[in-house]
């Protein structure tokens, strides 16, 4: 049943690719041509977020702060971003259903479709001025622009873009520092299942990478098995 | 727990009887009767009309949230087009439409400025605005209403988490306080969570007003007072409207930790119940539904009939209520009135078993008040009525939504015929007692006539599982005097005191013309008398002992409205009984019976059990669970004095 709400949201997001599953969708509720039910869950399972656009949602996730975004970006890849983290937890590819989190009174958090390849642990990864200066980061809001989403939040008051967008399977985080006066310091984990490489900053060691004041820097987090030709 | 299941099999079908029978004759008579009308607003297929905000925009259009987190906005409701507007939000259910290119709305984590930068229709900018109350994912810490007052400063109201589902302690936005107060069960672990909220229009966060359980309605009246509605549950006795002041302390103990001037938790709770500020009015609960929404004023210039200048609170049930504001000794108290109330099944309220099918959230002793309504004819009104707005048409839109409690999401409204309703109009103060006025001039017999009147108050204490009606007495009326016109009418009562909800119920008013009275019941909360005087007793407990109120014997008058809530479908007026509405062939049993057999010629020891446990073998339900020994006692009293006394007819 969830399955089948789920693939019904798309139907309704795909229209083009929607027709016929639509169709299918009809023969099914009406139990007349089960071969047919079977045929359909034996199809490759279309993009979940194929989309042009991409989405956010605002809402409860698993592994997360309160109140977190699931950001999808088509085609094919969705991320956790946690205002009250460090921004981006984590990313897999696929696609998010929120149904958990409005079927009743009390809900689950939304359930992640695909596989998590890259998952961020630290919670303040932001330093600004010296390594020890945890800045106060909050959220300003986002914003649709060009087919990307931007996430404005501000660092011990100074503000930052950061521009999330898909490439090549992968994900791409671009920061605009210009408003920051300080040199920034941002932490990248070492990550099992995802390439992180980072361009437009400086190694300062230990995970640490440095942007000077008013800087940009951007950060491509790509799938390893991707990266590897494996499938 | 077979027993229980039983009884709510028979209360099933003598809910489907009473609704059955009420349905066929409330039908043909309520077109003629009723003065407003409920009609349909469509909603697009794309939508799912969980409508949590209601609102219009300058230029008319009609601009909507819903729970699934979508803004969706109509260029000429009620019939025209609708294009979704914004998206992903999370649970909004508040909003305010600035412009049809600027919306603001409240999500759990933040109050939000929703911007169209394009002018293609859809929102491209999505500006926190303010986020400083914390949240923990917790299923009930909904964030509540939005209006904007005259400085430009927006208003909304944050509610407690409930322990009956998780809180996020793995990942919490600031480190949480479980530090109770006063023994709460509901906590308060994140900052201003059960608090009045306002934003500045520079974005910068001022508590105002904490001791909220669930506000969920934030409303603002046309002089620019500050109102929210809570919800009944622990130390909120019955459902309230709040007249916010800043700093005042409303009673849910929980928020209480997030004053400036907290100096650790109150053991006493007499301490807490002096710190706490009265409602202005409250909504006793099950007569007056179970959780009220967004309170609104009637700023129409009478396109919405004759109640310009009051207010308008939808509730969870199928209920929308008025209320009457008047200042008396500086503060703000009034009447509360029905306004609109459809039929709701006591199996639906019965239902309120703390699962997640919750229905009605009445519980036994809102239930014990609940009076059972016909349906109305034509359209009904739904339940889940917690969001409401005026539009430029002088019609009430309602928004709908009961996720989880029930069934019945959508979007309604409630339109104006120009037929004069008859009604009270409003219910004030006196030094005396009160003055009534009507819409329409009414019979001034019956008016003057203390047949007409029943008059009593009741109390509710300030108790940590809450409280059910207490200190009831039948109230002395002094005098009756109707004006010439009978418009108004002025009442006496013998020892008017403060700190009561008086109750006011005429019986078979009808206005000069015939016309009956469409909503003959009214509270009035007496916080103050005109010469400033509150009530002094204590707030925590009763002042008539249960046993004074036992000694006084069964009074047969309150039996017989008893009798008129839950009896008389299956009895019938007159106690004759017979069969069944929808099921003829269990019969109830007819009280003019005389003989051995007859059903009052049982000692009272035997009727008294078969009213509490119900009858063995037929359908009857026990009424145990539903009223108290001594109205039990009433009943008896009342079904011994009009069936079974020697000048009624046996047969």
């Amino acid at each position: 049943v969830t399955r089948c709400a789920y693939e019904w949201r798309h139907c309704i997001l795909l229209p083009w690719k929607g027709a016929a599953r639509e169709g299918v969708l009809w023969l099914m509720q009406n139990s007349i041509a089960p071969f047919l039910l079977l045929a359909f869950f034996s199809l490759p399972s279309a993009p979940l977020c194929a989309d042009e656009y991409p989405r956010v949602y605002r809402t409860f996730m698993p592994d997360a702060g309160p109140s977190a975004f699931a950001v999808e970006l088509p085609p094919q890849l969705a991320l956790c971003y946690d205002p009250s983290r460090g921004g981006v937890n984590s990313v897999w590819r696929g696609g998010i259903d929120l149904e958990p989190t409005h079927q009743a009174k009390i809900n689950a958090p939304a359930a992640v479709r695909g596989g998590v390849f890259y998952r961020e642990i630290e919670a303040s990864p932001w330093r600004l001025g010296t390594p020890e200066a945890v800045p106060e980061r909050r959220l300003n809001g986002y914003r649709y622009e060009d087919g990307v989403v931007k996430f404005e939040f501000t660092l011990d008051g100074s503000k930052v873009v950061e521009t999330l967008r898909e490439d090549g399977g992968g994900l791409v985080r671009e920061f605009d520092l210009s408003a920051v006066a300080q040199a920034a310091l941002f932490r990248v984990e070492e990550q099992p299942e995802a390439v992180v490489e980072v361009t437009g900053a400086t190694d300062a060691g230990g995970g640490w990478w440095r942007v000077e004041a008013g800087g940009a820097f951007s950060m491509r987090v790509s799938p390893r098995a991707v990266r590897e030709g494996r499938p | 727990m077979r027993r229980r299941c039983n009884a709510r099999r028979t209360w099933s079908v003598c809910c489907s009887g009473l609704i059955t029978l009420a349905a066929t004759a409330a039908t043909s008579q309520a077109e003629a009767v009723y003065s407003y009308q409920i009609e349909e607003v469509a909603l697009p297929a794309a939508m799912v009309p969980e409508i949590s905000g209601v609102a219009f925009a300058p230029e008319g259009e009609l601009v909507v949230v819903n729970r699934r987190g979508e803004v969706w906005i109509n260029d000429a409701p009620p019939s025209g087009r609708w294009h979704r507007f914004a998206f992903g939000l999370h649970e909004p259910l508040g909003v305010l439409a600035v412009s049809k290119r600027e919306i603001l709305v409240t999500q759990r984590p933040e109050l939000t400025r929703l911007t169209d930068s394009t002018g293609d229709g859809r929102a491209d900018r999505y500006e926190t605005v303010n986020d400083d109350w914390w949240v923990t994912d917790n299923w009930h810490e909904f964030t509540f209403g939005l209006r904007q007052d005259a400085e430009g400063n927006y208003l909304l109201a944050t509610g407690l988490p409930d322990l009956a589902g998780p809180i996020n302690e793995l990942h919490p936005r600031e480190p949480l306080n479980l530090e109770k107060v006063h023994q709460e069960k509901k906590p308060s672990p994140g900052r201003y969570e059960g608090w009045a909220l306002k934003v500045v229009p520079d974005g910068r966060l001022t508590p105002v007003a904490s001791g909220f359980r669930a506000a969920a309605g934030v409303g603002l009246s046309p002089d620019g007072d500050w109102f929210i509605t809570d919800q009944q549950g622990d130390y909120i006795a019955t459902s309230t409207l709040v007249h916010v002041q800043p700093g005042r302390f409303y009673g849910h103990p929980a928020s209480f930790k997030w004053r400036d001037d907290y100096q650790g938790p109150v053991k006493d709770l007499q301490s807490l119940a002096s710190l706490r500020s009265p409602e202005a009015v409250a909504l006793p609960h099950g007569a007056l539904g179970g959780s009220p929404g967004e309170p609104v004023w009637d700023t129409t210039g009478g396109r919405f009939g004759p109640f310009e200048g009051q207010v308008f609170i939808g509730d969870f049930t199928k209920l929308i209520s008025r209320v009457y504001l008047e200042k008396v000794a500086g503060e703000f108290q009034g009447a509360a009135f029905p306004f609109i109330r459809d039929a709701v099944g006591l199996e639906a309220i019965q239902a309120n078993s703390g699962k997640d099918n919750l229905t009605i959230p009445a519980g036994g002793e809102g239930l014990k008040h609940f009076r059972d309504v016909p349906p109305r004819a034509g359209t009904p009104l739904r339940p889940g009525n917690m969001r409401m707005a005026f539009a430029p048409d002088g019609s009430l839109y309602v928004g709908q939504t009961t996720r989880g409690w029930g069934q019945g999401d959508g979007l309604q409204r409630i339109v104006w015929s120009g037929r004069e309703p008859v009604e009270m109009k409003t219910m004030e103060l006196t030094s005396e007692g009160f003055r009534l006025t009507f819409t329409a001039p009414m019979n001034r017999d019956q008016l003057a006539d203390r047949k007409t009147w029943r008059v009593s108050r009741f109390r509710y204490l300030y108790l940590p599982a809450g409280s059910p009606r207490v200190d009831e007495q039948r109230c002395e009326i002094a005098f009756l005097r109707p004006a010439e016109d009978g418009r108004s009418m002025e009442m006496g009562i013998g020892d008017l005191q403060p700190g009561f909800i008086y109750e006011v119920e005429p019986e078979g008013l009808e206005s000069a013309e015939g016309k009956p009275l469409e909503n003959p019941l009214v509270f009035y909360t007496l916080n103050r008398t005109l010469d400033g005087r509150v009530f002094e007793g204590p707030l925590s407990e009763p002042i008539i002992r249960e046993a004074a109120v036992a000694d006084s014997g069964p009074d047969a008058e309150a039996g017989r409205q008893i009798y008129a809530t839950f009896c008389v479908t299956c009895h019938q007026p007159d106690g004759r009984g017979g069969g069944l509405p929808g099921a003829p062939q269990l019969a109830a049993a007819n009280f003019r019976l005389r003989g051995p057999d007859a059903p009052l010629s049982k000692p009272d020891e035997d009727l008294l059990k078969i009213i509490t446990n119900g009858p063995e073998g037929k359908p009857m339900p026990p009424f145990g669970g539903v009223l108290k020994p001594g109205q039990i006692r009433d009943v008896l009293a009342y079904l011994r004095a009009a069936f079974g006394g020697e000048d009624s007819p046996g047969e």
